[in-house]
């Protein structure tokens, strides 16, 4: 189906993939035979032994990590949390790609304290190129006492890190608004604009990664322009007929 | 055929469609974004004969679009859901036709 479709990542989400370990491996292994990419998106809470044989045949980590905090994972996840800071390590340690996300809870981590342990734990244990994404949460299934997070915590959240030398920092399950986009972390020029799940790779981002405007080299790369446009204008002469 | 439309509001960027192939016999469903300067876009999703159902995520695309109207054929039932996460599997609808 995959090759049929010409799709080149396969995107393991939703349920945790860790749950069908196996198949993904199977899967994904027989996916990178024909040229096709694996995603791994986790709460990666697995044994080292798991992390370690899936770094042979994932191509990028979507990792998340709920709080660093181990009274909070033992309350609401019933696991714990150093697995998932180890195996975050080992993902690191081989040069993966691989980005981190934080479920900003409204009444539970929407405060600067959880911003800053996470923020250290990137900056001591990892490397402040490593993405963060501050993720909204929403009301569902158990959990329905708590309102929608408001957008100004998670951007909020998502300034704490930028502030604090993280350079590559963005806020999830929100489709609007500069704290979506990529920029140069040297010259803050933009580089990739997003709305809703449209993206505009820009001028300013060179094929190799680096920033037209200052030179600088950043950690985006695997660019394709051929699935984004470059600006509204181009979209809208592209795909939209005036009436 | 029959017809769906929709609004935009500030709170949902996101909409989950499901159309259903009670007949077995599969369709065409037209999508048209209308924006508010009068420029419009249209695509196409197809229910594949045989098919239960076919099922993909419909986001608001650009700044001033105002609306998103779906037409398709009347053997069709159609359901929306608004979703605030595209990976997420929606169980209330509210719209069902």
């Amino acid at each position: 189906m995959a090759l049929d479709n010409n799709v080149d990542i396969l995107s393991w989400t939703y349920n945790d993939p860790a749950v069908w370990f196996e198949f993904v491996m199977d899967t994904a292994r027989e996916a990178k035979k024909h040229g096709i990419r694996s995603l791994f998106k986790s709460a990666f809470f697995l044994s080292k032994e798991a992390v370690e044989q899936l770094c042979e045949v994932i191509d990028v980590f979507a990792i998340s990590i709920k709080a660093i905090d181990e009274k909070y994972y033992h309350k609401f996840t019933k696991g714990w949390l150093k697995p998932v800071l180890d195996n975050t390590k080992i993902v690191h340690s081989k040069g993966i790609h691989y980005e981190i996300s934080n479920l900003v809870v409204t009444g539970l981590t929407n405060t600067t304290e959880n911003y800053d342990k996470m923020i250290d734990f990137i900056l001591e244990e990892l490397s402040p190129d490593i993405p963060i994404h501050f993720t909204r949460f929403h009301p569902d299934y158990k959990y329905m006492n708590y309102e929608k997070t408001p957008m100004e915590d998670v951007v909020a959240a998502r300034n704490r890190a930028l502030e604090r030398g993280l350079r590559y920092a963005y806020i999830g399950n929100a489709f609007e608004g500069e704290s979506l986009n990529s920029y140069c972390p040297e010259c803050h020029e933009m580089l990739i604009e997003r709305y809703g799940l449209h993206t505009f790779i820009k001028d300013s981002l060179d094929d190799f990664g680096v920033c037209t405007n200052c030179g600088y080299q950043t950690t985006i790369n695997h660019i394709d322009r051929s699935l984004a446009s470059k600006n509204w204008s181009e979209e809208e002469e592209e795909r939209y007929e005036k009436i | 055929m029959k017809r769906f439309e929709h609004q935009w509001t500030p709170d949902f960027f996101l909409l989950h469609v499901q159309a259903n192939n009670p007949s077995g016999t599969g369709g065409t469903l037209e999508i048209v974004r209308l924006l508010e300067n009068g420029q419009r876009k249209s695509e196409r999703e197809e229910l594949k004969r045989d098919a239960d159902s076919h099922r993909f995520i419909i986001s608001r695309s650009h700044p001033l679009e105002a609306k998103v109207a779906i037409e398709y054929p009347s053997h069709l039932i159609l359901e929306v859901y608004k979703v605030d996460d595209r990976a997420y599997y929606p169980t209330e609808s509210f719209f069902v036709l």
